[in-house]
């Protein structure tokens, strides 16, 4: 064993290291140029078509739920950041991840002196998905103009942090899943129904009413798989009444669920037994 | 070449069917995860149920666009059945992919024509994909039962029945004159991409035509994307409230745009193994 193996882990390291990751993945894109911006053009015009579908609705009424148009825009730009952050940088990855397990590559992955789930989770950033990211950002800005949103500058910082802890929610879910491919090899219908379970989370919470149903989704979303939570409580917290309560159960659900997939994806990493060659 | 290899051939009924069954038996090897993948696309219509409701509370209107709010509900599940019909999924890049890698050459070299050949596997693979897919659509509309309005008459089962084959065919032919491009453009993956969301919006898939200005769903009414989803879904929802005259003419349009793009494949598909003749090695 070289010493460089033993080499004690520094933020520093690590960040250089991400930094070479950007840099590599942007590269790669450029390869692709046309491709790149087919893509980027495709990714954004979907999100123009919802802008733009939820404009007609609104031309049949003034509100959903108790959000009106430019608080409804709010919330959609919500979701396009935080659902495009998670594109960016790590759904490629996870989904790779179950490629790696399946072909006994993740052998290579496992060997570097580098933390694995740190190089598993980060090592491509999707930079095609980026423009809807931007583009979820200025629809925000534009409904707090639009609308005359209550943002104050707390707000907007508090915002953010509260996105950060969504997209660790969502990260931490999709890691887990990408764990799962070591027991069940083909894991692409489970990445599909993930995809279907985080699209309850895009609406409104309230709309789903005083139902049994209603009220049977609202709990699995807020607090069971809470997708429903990652995506409105940033959201509520710009532009509604600020629920403490609910801003302190985020902070913790998103920490206690980034401890819970790390602790899962080491323990499913126990149970890799490689391919056979 | 191909022509004489096509007169020693057994009859054409023959060679088609076996295509056909070969496609059927190809199908059924896939079918383990069927049934939880196709509940699976179902359940985004729980939250447009849910949202549908909360637009209908907000706005306190009876109808939308024309339709209840059951009728809105169920015209998204209805639009489910006819993207069932009408999407062929991999057409337009698979027939793009062969001419791209010189693939064609299997069908040239071979006494079949590769337009017909496709239309024959797509068709039986539809026919499993609706056998298997009667037990989970089923389902589903049977719990979405209090969203319908009632039964239409059997003349509007007849025409919506109708009204979905022809959305297979046209939107085959759609498909087609997409992948038939490549011989002229290699860029054909991200032309499908694209087409992939403007149809999703011009047939309706996304929300019903009538939600938009009347002066451009009038507009949108004479292009054939509506045939793909919105037409038989909204046959079959408010079929009664369309006036005899009206019915015909939309089927006489639809059968029209059939025909025209049926030539237009016809046309793509000849002038482009002149041209294919002309470069490939």
């Amino acid at each position: 064993m070289s010493e460089s193996i033993f080499v004690p882990p520094s933020t520093t390291r690590y960040l250089k290291l991400y930094a070479c990751f950007i840099r590599y993945c942007f590269v790669r894109e450029l390869g692709f140029r046309f491709n790149f911006i087919a893509r980027s053009v495709t990714g954004v015009g979907w999100l123009l078509l919802l802008v733009f579908y939820f404009d007609l609705i609104f031309g049949k009424t003034n509100s959903i739920g108790d959000w009106n148009r430019e608080e409804y825009y709010f919330l959609m730009g919500t979701w396009f950041v935080l659902y495009g952050l998670v594109e960016t940088l790590f759904l490629a990855n996870c989904t790779r991840f179950s490629e790696l397990v399946r072909t006994g590559q993740l052998d290579f992955l496992l060997t570097k002196p580098i933390d694995a789930q740190f190089l598993a989770s980060l090592e491509r950033i999707d930079w095609a998905e980026l423009p809807s990211v931007l583009f979820g950002l200025g629809l925000t800005v534009y409904a707090t103009y639009a609308g005359d949103l209550p943002i104050t500058p707390s707000r907007a910082v508090g915002f953010l942090l509260l996105i950060g802890c969504g997209v660790a929610i969502l990260y931490s879910f999709m890691i887990s899943l990408a764990s799962i491919s070591v027991w069940i090899v083909r894991t692409q219908s489970l990445h599909e129904l993930w995809f279907y379970i985080v699209q309850f989370g895009r609406y409104p919470s309230e709309i789903y009413g005083e139902g049994g149903l209603g009220i049977g989704i609202r709990f699995v979303m807020l607090y069971l798989i809470p997708v429903m939570l990652a995506i409105n409580v940033p959201a509520r917290f710009a532009v509604k009444v600020i629920d403490p309560w609910m801003v302190a159960y985020m902070v913790f659900i998103a920490c206690l669920l980034l401890f819970a997939s790390r602790r899962f994806f080491y323990f499913s990493l126990d149970r890799y037994r490689s391919a056979s060659s | 070449m191909s022509i004489s290899l096509a007169s020693q051939s057994p009859s054409i009924t023959r060679k088609y069917a076996t295509t056909f069954s070969v496609a059927i038996s190809d199908r059924l090897t896939y079918r383990t995860d069927f049934l939880f993948a196709t509940l699976m696309r179902f359940l985004p219509l729980v939250s447009i149920a849910f949202l549908w409701t909360a637009i209908f509370e907000g706005s306190g209107a009876t109808r939308i666009a024309g339709f209840t709010q059951g009728e809105m509900v169920a015209y998204n599940l209805m639009v489910f059945i006819s993207r069932a019909f009408s999407s062929m999924p991999g057409l337009a890049i698979g027939i793009a992919s062969d001419i791209r890698d010189g693939q064609i050459k299997k069908y040239l070299t071979q006494p079949v024509d590769m337009i017909s050949f496709l239309f024959v596997t797509r068709l039986a693979h539809k026919l499993v994909y609706y056998l298997l897919a009667l037990a989970p659509f089923g389902l589903v509309i049977f719990l979405c039962r209090d969203f319908f309005p009632p039964s239409p008459t059997p003349a509007i089962w007849f025409w919506f029945i109708v009204s979905l084959a022809f959305s297979f065919v046209i939107g085959f032919m759609f498909e087609a004159t997409i992948g038939l491009i490549a011989f002229w453009t290699l860029e054909v993956t991200s032309l499908s991409y694209l087409t992939m969301s403007v149809v999703y919006v011009l047939s309706g898939h996304m929300f019903p035509l009538d939600l938009l200005p009347p002066a451009v769903a009038e507009f949108l009414r004479w292009l054939p994307f509506q045939y793909l989803a919105y037409f038989p879904a909204k046959l079959f929802l408010l079929g009664n409230q369309m006036s005899v005259e009206m019915l015909t003419f939309e089927i006489a349009r639809m059968i029209g745009w059939t025909l025209a793009l049926v030539t237009l494949v016809r046309v793509l598909f000849a002038r482009g193994l002149r041209r294919y003749s002309a470069f490939g090695g």
